[in-house]
């Protein structure tokens, strides 16, 4: 599971270029005309490659700057530090930037939906130890720009303040029904996933329009590529933010996780999987309020407390989906 | 500006978004903070929430300039007003006024910044975010205050150059 996905011939360059699956649905999506745009890292000395498999697909890419030094210690502490969430990295400029640092890029079908991605799409990067951090209203635009629903930008607006909420749970907590898998966001940055949003619900009806017509046209082409992600999408899941989450070989059955796999899932190198351990030795988990109990061969191994912080506060829930 | 008038301004101003307009206060290089003020990510919120409180202040904007022109609080203001409508260039305008009346504010650098990227100004836009401190200390010390754009151009992208090698 959570393997990397060669595709047999549809966008299989892509991969090859990057060395990296991570992304491939989002590049479908924008080959098959579903998503207006999107934006990528690519290491500058396949930049030129990349720009060729964009050509081959009738698409347009274009850079912005390059990231150097991504996650480097210290660059939390620049000036506006604390505005910063997921990849924290230095800025710089396309020509200063070495074979190995990574570029953005944007890629989109036509020019208009390149440029307006391009011109919101600038991302928070830290320039002579200072983040130089974009207008809040491109960063919401931009969302339009990528294609995301109107709802889930309205309920990103209100929910995505990592000193206040945990957006996921918000989510979780804005699900009536059962959770489709179709809405399932988790697996973003695991390949295996149709989504790049967080949707305003784990049934969200426009997100669920999207994923449709976007699952059928990858189906005519991928047909394996679909059965797979939607195989890891309906996996169950426990998640505690949007760094950390983990995903189970297993089921639920009365609020209980019966599994005998783990695979860390969240953002990041591994820094974040901090619950390894303790859920690698168990067999079974359920929650209770906040608090995750963990159980091997039906007696207690262990207990996880989430440590309550007000700067990306975890609050766990167990989901999966159907 | 007296303080009477901005008070009056003030007034107003709370009276169609619900919150104070607070005096720009200037982000010097030396303080080490972020933003100085949320003004933009305030009324970025109401731009979503309710537009036609934008499209009021946008309109009433310009009568509070013509009761004072060299406000940089008032201009920092239209400037964001504009570059909430998407009228870059006009937003681009403003905020080289208000950068010619208060050099040292570097918030007014950063929005010209972002707004000479909207306008497809990339090179100039980018010399602003890499090389801030030599543009302010430059403008400074050529004393571009006053004058036009072209000339800045010229010297961000003299700078842009240098720093490039």
């Amino acid at each position: 599971m959570f393997e990397r996905y060669i595709p047999k011939k549809f966008c299989r360059e892509f991969v090859e270029v990057k060395q990296s699956s991570r992304q491939l649905v989002m590049f479908m999506a924008v080959v098959l005309g579903i998503k207006p745009a999107m934006d990528d890292w690519v290491p500058k000395k396949g930049f030129e490659a990349l720009k060729r498999v964009c050509r081959r697909y009738g698409l347009l890419l274009k850079s912005d700057v390059a990231f150097f030094e991504i996650d480097a210690p210290g660059l939390k502490k620049s000036i506006g530090g604390e505005t910063l969430t997921t990849t924290i990295t230095k800025g710089v400029q396309l020509e200063r930037a070495r074979p190995e640092d990574l570029i953005h890029v944007f890629i989109a079908k036509t020019k208009d939906n390149l440029e307006r991605a391009f011109k919101n799409g600038w991302y928070p990067v830290v320039i002579k130890n200072r983040v130089m951090q974009k207008p809040y209203i491109d960063l919401q635009k931009f969302g339009y720009d990528l294609g995301y629903p109107v709802c889930c930008v309205k309920f990103f607006r209100h929910f995505n303040d990592w000193n206040k909420y945990s957006h996921l749970y918000e989510t979780f907590k804005n699900t009536k029904g059962q959770p489709s898998y179709l809405c399932n966001c988790f697996t973003k940055d695991a390949i295996y996933g149709y989504i790049y949003h967080i949707p305003c619900s784990f049934n969200c009806s426009l997100t669920k329009k999207l994923v449709v017509s976007l699952r059928e046209a990858i189906k005519e082409e991928e047909p394996e590529f679909v059965e797979e992600i939607d195989r890891h999408l309906k996996l169950p899941f426990l998640i505690f933010y949007e760094t950390i989450m983990y995903a189970f070989e297993g089921g639920i059955k009365d609020k209980k996780l019966f599994y005998n796999k783990v695979y860390f899932i969240g953002r990041g190198s591994g820094e974040n999987n901090i619950y390894k351990d303790i859920l690698e030795r168990g067999d079974c988990l359920f929650l209770e309020d906040k608090e995750v109990i963990i159980l091997r061969n039906k007696k207690l191994i262990g207990k996880i407390n989430p440590p309550q912080t007000e700067f990306a506060p975890q609050t766990p829930f167990l989901i999966q989906f159907f | 500006m007296p303080k009477n008038k901005f008070q009056i301004i003030q007034k107003k101003f709370k009276k169609i978004t619900g919150f104070y307009l607070e005096l720009r206060r200037t982000n010097f290089l030396e303080d080490k903070r972020g933003r100085e003020d949320n003004l933009l990510e305030r009324l970025s919120r109401l731009y979503f929430d309710c537009p036609r409180k934008i499209l009021q202040l946008k309109k009433d904007i310009k009568k509070w300039l013509l009761l004072e022109e060299k406000s940089e609080t008032l201009l920092a203001l239209a400037g964001t007003l504009a570059y909430l409508t998407e009228d870059f260039k006009s937003a681009k305008n403003f905020f080289l006024k208000a950068i010619s009346l208060n050099p040292d504010n570097f918030d007014n650098w950063r929005d010209l910044a972002f707004a000479l990227r909207h306008l497809g100004k990339e090179e100039e836009s980018n010399g602003i975010f890499f090389n801030f401190d030599y543009v302010i200390y430059y403008y400074k010390y050529l004393g571009l205050e006053g004058a036009d754009y072209k000339k800045l151009k010229r010297m961000i992208l003299r700078i842009q150059e240098k720093a490039n090698g």
